[in-house]
C-alpha cells in the first residue's frame, strides 16, 4: 500500500525534512520514490523502523555521490536531478556528505530572492516618499469617491476590476513566498554552515587573539607602539597593498589587524621581518578555504562578510623562500581577471546610469526658461560628473592591476 | 556535465600533480604536501592554486567532495576523474617515448 505526501518546500530545509522522513519511517512509512516536479514524496507502508535519512544536492550529479560506494554506511534510496536520498546504516559512519554545495544554492536562491525584496522595499518607500512630499508640499491630499449606485459599469470594467484583483491577489501571494523563502532559507542555512563545519571553524577567521580592547590601543598609541595607517579605496590595486605591507614588515612595523571593513592597518612597532602578503578574492568561502590556507602556514589578517567584496588578506612569514599563495601563472592571472570584472560589472553599468543621467539633466535645460534655473540643476550634473569620473577612476585601477598581473612572471 | 573528459586534456602540470596525487582520498593540505614529496620538492603548490583547481575540477566531477569523520573535506577521484587520469597517463607515456627516440637521435648527431 503506497502513500502520498505533498511537502512543498522540502529543499529549503533539509534537515527538517530529514527528520520529517526519519519520523514518517519510525511510523511505518518507508520512502520510495521522490517527484522533484509535483513535489511528492511516495512511500510504502511497512514495519515500524528506526532510519536516519541524509538528503543532499551535488550540483550537475546524476545518481549518487563516491563515497557511499563501500555499502557499509549508507543504502541508496532515490535520487533526482542534483539532489539524492539515502539512508544511514552505520552509526559512526567514515564519511559524511559535505553540504557546501547546498548551501552555496541556498545562497543563490536567497540572493536573488533577497534583491527582489529590496527592490520591491525601494518601490514601496519611494511611492510613501512621493505622498509625503506632496502632502507637505500642497497641504493635503484627497481621494474623491464617487458613490457606486450612481454609475453604471460595463461588463469590460468589471471584468477588468476581478482581472486587477487577481492579478493583485497573486502578487501578493508572491511576495508573501519570497519573504517566507528568504528568511526560512536564512535559519536553514545557518544550521547547515554548523553542519559544514563553517560555523565551528569561522572563529578563526576573525582574528580575536589580535583584537585589543579600545583603551589598550589608546595606550599602545600614547607609547608610540602602535600605529594605525588608513588607506582610501585600496581594493582597486591589491599588489599595490601587498607591496606596502612587505615594506613595512621590512621598516619594523608588523602588521597586527584590520579594521572591520578593511579600509585601516593596525601596526605594531617590532623586529623587521620578511613578509609575503596576499589579497585574495573568493565568493566560494568555505570552512575548507580556510582550512587549507591555515594549514598550508597562511595567516588571516582580515577577511570580509560580504558575498560581494570576498575579499581576505593572508600573510605567511618566511626566511629564504618567499611562499607562493599561487604556484602557477594560470591560476593567478584567473584570479585578477576574476578580481577585475566584479569591480567592473558593478561599475560600469552605474557609469552608464550616471552618463544617462547627465544627458537627461543636460537636455532638461534646453527646455528650461533661463529665469528659473535653480542651482540644484546646475549642480546635479557636476556632481554626476565627478561621480563618473570617480568610477573610471577605478575601473583604470583595476584594469592596470590584472595587466601588471598578467605581465610579471610568477 | 558540460564538458567531455576529452577536452579537459592536455592537463596543466599543476592539475596532472593534484589528480596523480589522489590515489587515495586526501584532504587539500594532503595533497600538497604528497606532491612535494613525489617530486622530491620540485612542485610546491600554493594553497590558492590549490583550492581553485580542486573547485574547478569538482565542478566538472572529476574529483568529489565530502567529509571524514572529523568534518575536515576530502577530496577523492570519481570514475570520470580515474578516467581522465588514465588518458592523460598513456598521452604522457607517448611523449615519453617519443622524447627518449628524439633525444637519442639528436645524441648521434653529436
Amino acid at each position: 500500500m503506497s502513500k502520498n505526501k505533498f511537502r512543498p518546500f522540502w529543499s529549503y530545509d533539509v534537515l527538517k525534512t530529514q527528520d520529517w522522513l526519519n519520523d514518517l519511517s519510525f511510523k511505518g512509512y518507508k520512502l520510495i520514490k521522490v517527484n522533484p516536479v509535483l513535489r511528492i514524496f511516495q512511500f510504502n507502508k511497512s514495519e515500524s523502523e528506526n532510519k536516519k535519512h541524509i538528503i543532499n544536492y551535488d550540483k550537475g550529479l546524476d545518481g549518487y555521490p563516491i563515497y557511499i560506494k563501500d555499502g557499509n554506511d549508507y543504502t541508496e534510496i532515490c535520487y533526482t536531478k542534483n539532489f539524492y536520498f539515502l539512508e544511514q546504516i552505520s552509526d559512526e559512519p567514515n564519511s559524511v556528505p559535505s553540504y557546501n554545495d547546498l548551501v552555496s544554492r541556498n545562497r543563490k536562491i536567497k540572493y536573488i530572492v533577497g534583491q527582489m525584496l529590496l527592490f520591491q522595499i525601494m518601490l514601496y518607500s519611494f511611492f510613501i516618499l512621493i505622498v509625503i512630499i506632496f502632502t507637505l508640499g500642497i497641504g493635503s491630499v484627497t481621494v474623491e469617491s464617487i458613490p457606486s449606485n450612481e454609475v453604471e459599469y460595463t461588463t469590460i470594467e468589471i471584468m477588468s476590476a476581478i482581472a486587477f484583483i487577481l492579478v493583485n491577489f497573486g502578487y501578493f501571494i508572491i511576495q508573501i513566498w519570497m519573504i517566507y523563502s528568504f528568511f526560512r532559507l536564512r535559519v536553514s542555512n545557518r544550521k547547515l554552515e554548523v553542519f559544514c563545519g563553517d560555523g565551528i571553524d569561522m572563529s578563526f577567521t576573525i582574528p580575536k587573539d589580535t583584537i585589543l580592547t579600545k583603551e589598550e590601543i589608546r595606550k599602545l598609541r600614547k607609547e608610540k607602539k602602535l600605529i594605525k595607517k588608513t588607506k582610501v579605496a585600496w581594493f582597486y590595486s591589491p599588489d599595490k597593498i601587498e607591496d606596502w605591507l612587505e615594506q613595512m614588515e621590512l621598516k619594523g612595523f608588523n602588521l597586527i589587524r584590520m579594521s572591520k571593513i578593511g579600509n585601516s592597518f593596525y601596526f605594531k612597532t617590532g623586529l623587521p621581518r620578511n613578509v609575503k602578503y596576499h589579497v585574495d578574492f573568493q565568493t566560494k568561502k568555505g570552512a575548507n578555504y580556510f582550512s587549507l590556507n591555515k594549514e598550508s602556514g597562511w595567516k588571516l589578517y582580515f577577511t570580509s562578510y560580504s558575498r560581494f567584496m570576498a575579499i581576505s588578506v593572508w600573510g605567511q612569514e618566511y626566511t629564504e623562500l618567499v611562499p607562493k599563495y599561487y604556484s602557477d601563472h594560470e591560476t593567478k592571472v584567473k584570479h585578477a581577471k576574476k578580481y577585475m570584472w566584479t569591480y567592473l560589472a558593478v561599475f560600469l553599468p552605474a557609469i552608464l546610469f550616471v552618463v544617462l543621467s547627465i544627458g537627461m539633466s543636460i537636455t532638461l535645460f534646453a527646455y528650461a526658461n533661463f529665469e528659473n534655473i535653480s542651482t540644484w540643476m546646475i549642480l546635479s550634473p557636476l556632481i554626476m560628473l565627478v561621480l563618473v569620473v570617480e568610477l573610471l577612476f577605478f575601473c583604470f585601477k583595476v584594469i592596470r592591476y590584472y595587466s601588471r598581473v598578467k605581465a610579471t612572471e610568477l | 556535465m558540460a564538458k567531455s573528459i576529452e577536452s579537459l586534456i592536455p592537463l596543466s602540470e599543476t592539475a596532472y600533480y593534484i589528480l596523480l596525487s589522489l590515489n587515495v582520498p586526501r584532504h587539500g593540505y594532503g595533497i600538497i604536501k604528497y606532491v612535494e614529496k613525489l617530486t622530491g620538492s620540485r612542485i610546491k603548490l600554493g594553497s590558492g592554486t590549490v583550492y581553485t583547481t580542486l573547485g574547478k575540477m569538482s565542478k566538472v566531477k572529476v574529483i568529489s567532495v565530502y567529509q571524514d569523520r572529523d568534518r575536515k573535506t576530502v577530496y577523492e577521484l570519481t570514475v570520470e576523474g580515474s578516467k581522465l587520469l588514465e588518458l592523460e597517463i598513456n598521452r604522457i607515456k607517448i611523449v615519453y617515448k617519443d622524447t627518449l627516440y628524439q633525444e637519442g637521435l639528436f645524441n648521434e648527431q653529436k
